[in-house]
């Protein structure tokens, strides 16, 4: 939920830094887990990062759950993959790859409580498009989501 | 929900399957996603802190063959993998060794090496990405991502010299990567970062990049101070 502080030119400059930082430690390629994207601009302002910091790189766009309030109660957005985020991210994966295949699209995908229907048809088209990978996050014994986006747990049904 | 026995009923595990950290998977997904060409990235410095992660399993052998290394967070740690490296090949010392100190049969022998850290954080990371016939060691034919050790700097002088591996495992730091090359491209030179191009054509040296950093984290710092996080917390039924 950090990422609700960040406007996109945050994503940009802090995406920025850590691919640098990155390079100047001897990494040369780097897989990225986007959550920052909170909306349209956020995901596009990562990924121009990354094409200008010069490292190789798998840009993987995950569908954040977003704040809607902070006061007097928090609350949380209920759209569960938004339509701007589908517009950009099947626009961006017409594009793909970028600096003459230095940069490629891959998927975040965390949103298994979504159910079958929208998971294999998000699945089946990043295929389709020959996104570079699809990854997602496997913690400890109970959700994977539990620790990264807490809400989740008790909004949606979960082992 | 877990990822794997998710995939496994939707029919949508494949070798372009990335999964993060793993820990506590049961060896029958383990198998399951092993079969299917999935691979697994270990991330030991938000592993061992963050519960329910714990321990990497990358040493294990269900997870072995499809391992590799990775940084989860800068924002936690160093983005230097020597580091995650270094956490993970002595964590897993310490994690075979204790209990065998406890019962009074110490072991007499190393259970992970240099070597196979090394590799996890290169051609092990090549290979969980779908690319390792093109990147993750150095051979005719690969792209051009290269890093470049002094192999006479401080930290370096001698071990470089007696095992080149083990010296950037146990003994180097980001200073002693004195070159950097992605896709044929020089990106750090002589020990520092040459300068980026953004938008409209200008260049940016690092300093110019960490000025807007520490304006971007001043902004954000701002709202981080004006939140009521136990209030917060309750919200989220987390207090």
């Amino acid at each position: 939920m950090a990422c609700a502080h960040y406007d996109p030119s945050d994503v940009f400059w802090g995406t920025l830094a850590g691919a640098l930082e990155s390079i100047d430690a001897g990494t040369t390629f780097i897989v990225a887990h986007e959550h920052m994207v909170y909306s349209s601009e956020h995901m596009r302002q990562g990924l121009e990062a990354f094409r200008r910091s010069g490292i190789r790189a798998a840009f993987c766009p995950a569908i954040t759950q977003r704040v809607k309030q902070w006061n007097p109660k928090l609350e949380m957005e209920s759209d569960d993959v938004p339509a701007w985020w589908e517009e950009t991210y099947w626009a961006l994966a017409e594009e793909h790859p970028w600096e003459a295949g230095r940069v490629r699209l891959g998927l975040a995908y965390d949103s298994y409580p979504l159910g079958r229907e929208k998971t294999v048809e998000m699945f089946e088209r990043a295929r389709k498009q020959k996104v570079q990978l699809i990854t997602s996050h496997s913690g400890g014994g109970t959700s994977q989501l539990t620790y990264h986006c807490p809400l989740l747990s008790w909004s949606k049904e979960t082992d | 929900m877990k990822a794997v026995p998710s995939l496994q009923e939707y029919s949508l595990l494949g070798p372009d399957i990335l999964i993060s950290h793993a820990n506590s998977t049961s060896s029958s997904d383990a198998d399951l996603l092993r079969s299917h060409g999935g691979h697994i990235s270990s991330t030991p410095s938000t592993e061992l802190q963050m519960p329910p992660m714990g321990f990497p399993i990358c040493f294990k052998p269900s997870f072995a063959p499809m391992a590799s290394l990775g940084v989860d967070c800068n924002s936690l740690i160093s983005a230097s993998l020597a580091t995650e490296a270094r956490l993970v090949l002595q964590s897993a010392r310490a994690a075979h060794n204790q209990p065998l100190i406890d019962a009074g049969k110490p072991p007499k022998e190393l259970n992970v090496k240099a070597a196979d850290v090394f590799n996890l954080a290169t051609i092990k990371g090549a290979r969980a990405v779908g690319l390792g016939d093109s990147i993750g060691s150095v051979a005719e034919g690969k792209l051009a991502d290269l890093v470049l050790w002094d192999k006479l700097s401080p930290g370096m002088c001698a071990a470089a010299e007696q095992d080149p591996v083990a010296a950037i495992i146990a003994h180097s730091s980001p200073r002693d990567v004195v070159g950097v090359i992605v896709d044929g491209v020089v990106r750090k030179e002589s020990g520092a970062l040459v300068s980026v191009e953004v938008e409209g054509g200008k260049r940016l040296e690092w300093r110019d990049v960490a000025k807007e950093l520490l304006a971007s984290r001043e902004k954000i710092q701002g709202f981080v101070e004006k939140m009521d996080y136990p209030r917060i917390m309750r919200d989220m039924g987390m207090a």
